[in-house]
């Protein structure tokens, strides 16, 4: 559940998309990106708040994509608490 | 939902590092078992001793406010402004010093239902407030160990100790002195001085703790900013 504190957002996250594209689990990309699972999970989820750049330039080396690959803007999906 | 001690595990990254930081995180908590434990053995004797007494008086074994066993009803005056050279006491002051008897207490020593009321009204106030302060603040430090000091819950636990010191420090010296009136009354004829004066160490305490509460809730909105960062 999205801890509700006012900050809506509309952006998504295709993590499990390029997840599945790639072949790779979680686990695996977790240990490859240097993140937890827990923290990977948080952001698959879309309960994530914000994402390190840091982070995000290890998502893109490994699973081969660009930023906007794996983020989107979607206000015609309605508002995501974050 | 990932907790805080997640985060602290990838900024660090590695297993070695991802156990120290649980164990030290851990340990900050500790130092409240202490204060933990006191509270409550503070909370179970003042209830525990509350409730046995309760429990004699009916039986004329204890007593408690204005009932049971060799009760008397006493209340005290206010500052009288009088001076006095002590010459019918025991005391002996010493050359230049001079004696000022600011309380006159006025006891019934067998007292009527309405002088026990009174002077049960005149003392509840502060009993409760004590039993009330030392529960809350039990919850408090019960619930820091549980949760850590930034967690909602917390912050809200101290607002509200805050808010109800604040409360008190009007309504307790309020009803105490009501109640001071009435049974002086009922004891003696006569102007008498009772003023009212709000409790002012409960009032700034009440004021410290809103503040800090304040603060607590600004670093709860942070930790929940830190978890969400992935």
């Amino acid at each position: 559940m999205p801890p509700d504190n006012g900050e809506i957002h509309f952006i998504g996250v295709h993590l499990d998309r390029l997840l599945e594209q790639r072949g790779l689990t979680l686990t695996e990309l977790a240990d490859r990106v240097g993140v937890t699972v827990v923290n990977l999970s948080v952001l698959k989820n879309g309960r994530a708040k914000a994402i390190r750049f840091s982070t995000l330039t290890a998502l893109c080396r490994e699973l081969g994509c660009q930023p906007g690959d794996l983020l989107s803007y979607r206000p015609d999906q309605g508002e995501v608490n974050a | 939902m990932a907790s805080f001690l997640d985060t602290i595990d990838f900024r660090y990254g590695g297993a070695i590092v991802e156990g120290v930081a649980k164990k030290r995180a851990s340990g900050l908590r500790d130092p409240l078992n202490l204060l933990t434990t006191l509270s409550g053995m503070a909370l179970y004797l003042l209830v525990g001793g509350f409730l046995l007494t309760v429990c004699l008086t009916p039986f004329g074994k204890g007593s408690i406010f204005g009932y049971g066993h060799d009760v008397v009803a006493c209340v005290a005056t206010g500052d009288m402004g009088m001076t006095s050279d002590s010459g019918n006491w025991l005391l002996r002051p010493h050359a230049g010093v001079t004696v000022v008897p600011t309380h006159i207490n006025l006891c019934a020593n067998s007292p009527s239902a309405a002088q026990r009321w009174w002077y049960t009204m005149e003392n509840l106030p502060g009993w409760l407030t004590l039993i009330t302060v030392v529960l809350v603040t039990h919850l408090v430090l019960q619930h820091a160990r549980g949760q850590g000091p930034y967690s909602p819950g917390f912050v809200a636990r101290l607002r509200f100790l805050g808010w109800f010191l604040l409360a008190d420090s009007v309504l307790n010296p309020a009803i105490a002195t009501y109640a001071s009136h009435r049974l002086w009354a009922t004891l003696a004829d006569g102007p008498v001085d009772h003023p009212w004066r709000p409790g002012w160490t409960a009032l700034f305490a009440g004021i410290a703790l809103l503040s800090l509460a304040q603060v607590l809730a600004v670093g709860t909105a942070m930790r929940e900013d830190l978890e969400g960062l992935v």
